[in-house]
């Protein structure tokens, strides 16, 4: 009993002094980003690396999950007699939810576990403690740029996955199930309004963008030196943003929701 | 031109990795614009040391003293200041992967002076040449030999003439040509610089010829003393080690 009661302290601990270290490393990351020197080539081509080199994957999973959407959206409307809300459906379901958390989940398989295990690796090589003998802060050389690449990326990215989506529904409702394209196109033009929809679906990849650019430089800044360290930084990366994204997916739905 | 050196103090440092400790009340000094060597069994804590003079590691307890600052209570913010006055060479180079040679040692220029990009590439070269390097700029570290690494990273840690080089391990994987080689360059450059540079070291011929101190850690406590004195040393701990590590022709030729 008392060994259990130890064991859930010290997690206790752990967990609160992580949570303690990874607020302040925030804090650092958007000090770096507000004060010069700004490292503007850097961001750019950590976006290259992030956003450009996620493109393929992106598009082709949107794609994928809108010709999925508008098979069953169509099978369960067509039920009611409303295959004329196809367009609404697909939209509605992509632009609120679908896009950006999948696109989340997919930018943190594909870029934050590279940017973790490269951060980590660097930290295994003492290439961090390198810049730090020659007087170069490693959060703002190496950290910054990349979590601010994954920021500006992301909503990008959720864009168009949600277009690509929808051309995935159209491809599906008009050209293989016969629905008519202006019922489609305007079903989907009158169901989405801008300000509850659209802002609420950027504000949602802003944060998961956040989120994961944060967990993904955390996990591998503080990866132990060895290769164990490494693999460990890049799971832990992938599952952490994942679970935060799929939480604050929820949060904001409902505060979003109730109009705050 | 270098500044000179500048002394280093490690005063009563206390340092345990949760249940191993590795110094307990460890004291040493390091003379300005000499050569010292950290010698010592593997894991004695070597470049443990060479971490707390960089300030990458701090002490549980005690001192460490650059030239008159004593940096073991420092914020990070205040030891980049002080690092400025240092190069540290890595034992693995800890060269910017994605970086290219030439943008690796023209990194601490780009950051800490307002030099042109043409006076920066003139430094670069200059440093480069000096290190025995030619025709590498574009090449990443990747590419390189263990040697060329090392070499780099020498180059590297010397750019913005610092007046303290901690180098850990400069001869590990190399042959004998390229131990001469680095041997060379770094005395070299303690006898044209005046820099204090201070050497962790497994190689006891290089060891001899180079050293003007040297310091062996045995049971996390430091002893310290020229060449002369640790060979003429009676402590049975410094004896086992020198005929362990330098029996045969090696010690010989080199005394």
């Amino acid at each position: 009993m008392f060994e259990l009661v130890r064991d859930v302290g010290w997690r206790t601990v752990d967990n609160v002094h992580g949570l303690g270290g990874i607020t302040v490393f925030g804090s650092r990351l958007v000090f770096e980003t507000l004060v010069p020197p700004y490292r503007l080539r850097r961001v750019i081509d950590e976006l290259y690396n992030t956003g450009v080199l996620s493109l393929a994957i992106v598009c082709a999973s949107g794609t994928a999950v809108g010709l999925v959407l508008g098979l069953q959206g169509y099978n369960t409307l067509v039920r009611f007699g409303a295959e004329q809300s196809m367009g609404a459906v697909v939209g509605l379901s992509l632009v609120r939810e679908l896009g950006p958390v999948l696109t989340a989940l997919l930018v943190t398989g594909r870029a934050g576990s590279a940017v973790a295990a490269e951060i980590g690796a660097m930290v295994a090589t003492e290439q961090l403690d390198g810049l730090r003998m020659m007087s170069v802060d490693p959060i703002d050389f190496v950290t910054q740029p990349k979590a601010l690449a994954l920021l500006l990326a992301m909503p990008l990215l959720s864009a168009l996955f949600i277009v690509f989506g929808l051309f995935g529904g159209y491809l599906v409702g008009v050209g293989l199930l016969g629905v008519d394209a202006g019922t489609y196109v305007s079903s989907l033009e009158n169901n989405i309004s801008f300000t509850n929809d659209v802002l609420g679906s950027v504000l949602k990849s802003v944060v998961f963008g956040a989120l994961v650019g944060l967990i993904a430089t955390w996990r591998g800044y503080t990866a132990a030196p060895n290769a164990a360290g490494v693999s460990r930084a890049t799971t832990g990366a992938v599952v952490q943003a994942s679970v935060a994204t799929l939480m604050f997916d929820y949060v904001i739905t409902a505060l979003w929701g109730v109009g705050l | 031109m270098a500044r000179g050196g500048a002394h280093v103090d490690v005063v009563s440092v206390r340092l345990a990795f949760g249940d191993r400790r590795v110094f307990d009340g460890l004291s040493c000094r390091f003379s300005e614009a000499r050569v010292s060597v950290i010698l010592g069994a593997s894991g004695c804590g070597k470049t443990t040391l060479l971490r707390l003079m960089a300030g990458l590691q701090k002490p549980d307890y005690g001192d460490v003293w650059i030239g008159e600052q004593e940096i073991s209570r420092l914020p990070e913010r205040q030891i980049m200041r002080v690092r400025k006055r240092l190069g540290m060479m890595f034992q693995g180079g800890a060269l910017l992967d994605s970086m290219s040679v030439f943008d690796n040692v023209a990194l601490p220029l780009r950051e800490h002076t307002r030099m042109k990009e043409r006076e920066i590439a003139e430094r670069v070269h200059r440093q480069l040449e000096a290190v025995g390097l030619r025709r590498v700029d574009g090449l990443l570290p990747g590419q390189l030999s263990g040697g060329m690494r090392k070499r780099v990273a020498l180059g590297r840690a010397m750019i913005t003439e610092p007046e303290i080089l901690l180098i850990d391990e400069p001869f590990s994987g190399l042959d004998p040509l390229g131990v001469r080689l680095i041997e060379a360059l770094l005395v070299e450059v303690n006898r044209a610089k005046g820099l204090t540079m201070i050497l962790t070291n497994h190689h006891i011929g290089s060891t001899m010829r180079m050293a003007d101190e040297v310091v062996f850690l045995v049971d996390g406590a430091a002893i310290a003393g020229t060449v002369k004195e640790l060979k003429s040393s009676i402590d049975p701990r410094i004896q086992r080690f020198l005929v362990a590590a330098g029996t045969g022709p090696e010690l010989e030729d080199a005394s």
